[in-house]
């Protein structure tokens, strides 16, 4: 699959460029030890996100592939992760515009071959968490699961830092109210 | 404490995460809506993150880097020969340039062989005058496809590109 993502810079400092062209940013060694760190939350994100373990899938690739065309001089391994969530995000909102304007239905992922239990812990956690807006889910997965700071949501997200503090807290009350309606919330 | 925010905040995420919460922060959490919400809502999400990257099937990264290689090589590839598209473009409508402005230019000398040409078109309604007539429809007809073929030109170039 294709993007027209364009790699910008906003938000990012003057670390991250996009590369002229030849070369990749990494050798094959060095991008399949990033990969190993990065590739399984990039995947979970995508996946939650999107709603779409085949979707999730082509957005992982797309995302490093625009990864190893950007040139990241001096950025340490947090800074390249967060570029790497930043990349995918934007990917996230062009699956979701074209879906659109194509008015294409996004399926839900596909149950995975597992263990009973998981599958039904999955089938009580992940239409909670679908009913969410995309930008919703975005925020509460880069807050709650990968633990990233307002200020780093809000450069990954290309939002404000101002912001984030009242659209998380807002996220968060709408989620939990949808946890509680569903039985999911504390037994007391 | 106001309605969405609480000085707590952080204390309930940190003991959410780690599942160490002291008495005091775990009486205060049953209290305090909105942190009630903060421990719910991080639960949730870390239970869910932890199933989602726990689901198999993360694509080969070996595969992903070749195909980068390959899309940034014929990349390159695009990038080289550009120039060259550029250039006959460049002589196509330096061309077609050309021969409108002869055509411009030489246009009264060619106005009067033409009326010279119409006078014997004229006198072609006696049969021995239709070698003339083929040699105005040869001039008309090589005019014709000289400009259809600049313009076919122009139209394969651009839509090569
Ligand atoms: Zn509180």
């Amino acid at each position: 699959m294709t993007s027209e993502f364009p790699l910008t810079l906003e938000g990012m400092g003057e670390r991250a460029e996009e590369r002229p062209g030849g070369t990749l940013s990494l050798d094959e060694q060095t991008f399949n030890e990033f990969y190993a760190k990065t590739s399984p939350s990039l995947l979970a994100y995508l996946s939650r996100v999107s709603g779409n373990r085949t979707v999730a899938h082509d957005l992982l690739q797309e995302a490093y592939y625009h990864f190893l065309r950007t040139r990241l001089p001096g950025m340490d391994n947090a800074g390249t992760k967060s570029y790497l969530f930043r990349i995918a995000t934007n990917l996230l909102r062009d699956h979701f515009r074209a879906a659109k304007r194509r008015r294409l239905p996004l399926p839900e992922a596909p149950p995975d071959a597992d263990t009973s239990e998981r599958i039904q812990l999955r089938s009580d956690l992940e239409p909670v968490f679908l009913e969410l807006k995309p930008r919703e889910r975005e925020l509460l997965w880069l807050a709650y699961v990968e633990g990233y700071s307002h200020q780093e949501v809000a450069e990954i997200l290309g939002l404000k830092a101002l912001s984030i503090r009242l659209l998380l807290s807002r996220c968060r009350r709408k989620l939990a109210r949808m946890l509680r309606e569903r039985g999911l919330g504390p037994e007391d | 404490m106001n309605f969405s925010h609480c000085t707590k905040e952080q204390a309930v995420e940190q003991a959410a995460r780690s599942g160490r919460w002291d008495d005091d922060l775990r009486a205060h959490a049953a209290a305090c809506s909105v942190c009630a919400d903060i421990a719910l809502v991080v639960r949730f999400m870390q239970l869910d993150g932890e199933l989602a990257r726990r689901e198999a099937g993360l694509p080969d990264p070996g595969r992903i880097w070749w195909k980068a290689h390959l899309r940034e090589k014929q990349m390159a590839a695009e990038r080289a020969v550009r120039p060259i598209a550029v250039c006959q473009r460049v002589a196509c409508l330096w061309g077609t340039l050309t021969a409108t402005s002869i055509l411009v230019w030489e246009w009264p000398r060619l106005s009067s062989r033409l009326d010279g040409l119409k006078l014997l078109l004229h006198q072609a309604a006696s049969p021995g005058s239709r070698p003339q007539t083929d040699l105005f429809a040869f001039i008309g007809g090589s005019l014709f496809m000289f400009l259809f073929s600049i313009l076919i030109t122009l139209y394969a170039s651009w839509a090569e590109e």
